[in-house]
């Protein structure tokens, strides 16, 4: 069971967490029309979150070790499937490749290897220890 | 008792060795535009790293790499997450400004990166209504 603060501490950050969620979203899609005042309110929602989330306990604030994994592990399993088959479907001429598809793909790419140069410094760094 | 655990360690170098060849060697030899020998390697290099776990008589993974990829799997995002949150803001400034042009590969990045949070804020709602 949590205690009151630490159930007004999740509170806090979930709502910290919505109001960044909408103010990247107003952003994205204000983009293409408004950038500036797109920018504008995403700029004031992450401030506003930014503060309320520095109120919640820091145990709350950051994300869950399990919680990422399981976000990496979906899109990774994701990623080993679509994208040898867009390959293979390409060599085989069902398939283009355009720069949309390729800025996709470079954005997984760079994302795992990010992961594999984290995991791979923290696994050093458990055997020097 | 040593043995057994170098053994592990060296199963686990192969099996990461051979992840890593299998996701270079996708992304190069599609660069290169030889889609077969890319699916090839990948597939190939996946099968011997899934084999390495078979032929390994003792676990290959324990609870120790799975707290180190939970944590690896957080400060990924935390970094990406900070990153992402300074620069398509500034990029959207700069191209309101006229000093940025979006190109469909950078948009399809930020795409990404979007959905990637997108995810993660649904997980996180999911897993705190378990508790």
């Amino acid at each position: 069971m949590l205690s009151n603060s630490q159930a007004h501490d999740r509170g806090v950050s979930i709502g910290a967490g919505l109001l960044f969620g909408a103010g990247a979203t107003a952003l994205g899609v204000l983009a293409p029309t408004r950038p500036l005042g797109g920018t504008a309110l995403y700029t004031v929602a992450a401030l506003v979150a930014g503060a309320l989330s520095s109120r919640a306990s820091t145990a709350i604030r950051s994300p869950s070790a399990s919680t990422a994994n399981t976000t990496l592990t979906l899109i990774g399993v994701a990623a080993a499937v679509v994208f040898p088959a867009l390959v293979a479907a390409s060599g085989l001429g069902y398939f283009e490749w355009t720069p949309l598809s390729a800025g996709l793909g470079l954005a997984v790419g760079g994302l795992f290897v990010v992961y594999g140069v984290v995991g791979l410094a923290d696994s050093i760094r458990g055997q020097a220890v | 008792m040593t043995e057994l655990f170098s053994g592990a360690t060296s199963a686990r170098r192969t099996f990461a060795g051979l992840v890593a060849i299998s996701g270079v060697g996708l992304a190069v030899f599609t660069t290169l535009e030889r889609p077969f020998v890319g699916v090839g390697i990948y597939a190939v290099a996946l099968v011997g790293a899934i084999s390495v776990q078979w032929v390994t008589e003792m676990p290959v993974f324990d609870e120790r790499d799975e707290a180190i990829a939970g944590d690896a799997a957080r400060w990924t995002l935390t970094v990406l997450g900070w990153t992402s949150a300074g620069v398509f803001p500034a990029l959207t400034v700069a191209w309101g400004l006229g000093a940025f042009e979006w190109r469909p590969w950078s948009a399809a990045i930020a795409v990404f990166v979007a959905s990637l949070y997108a995810v993660y804020g649904l997980f996180v709602i999911a897993l705190q209504r378990r508790r």
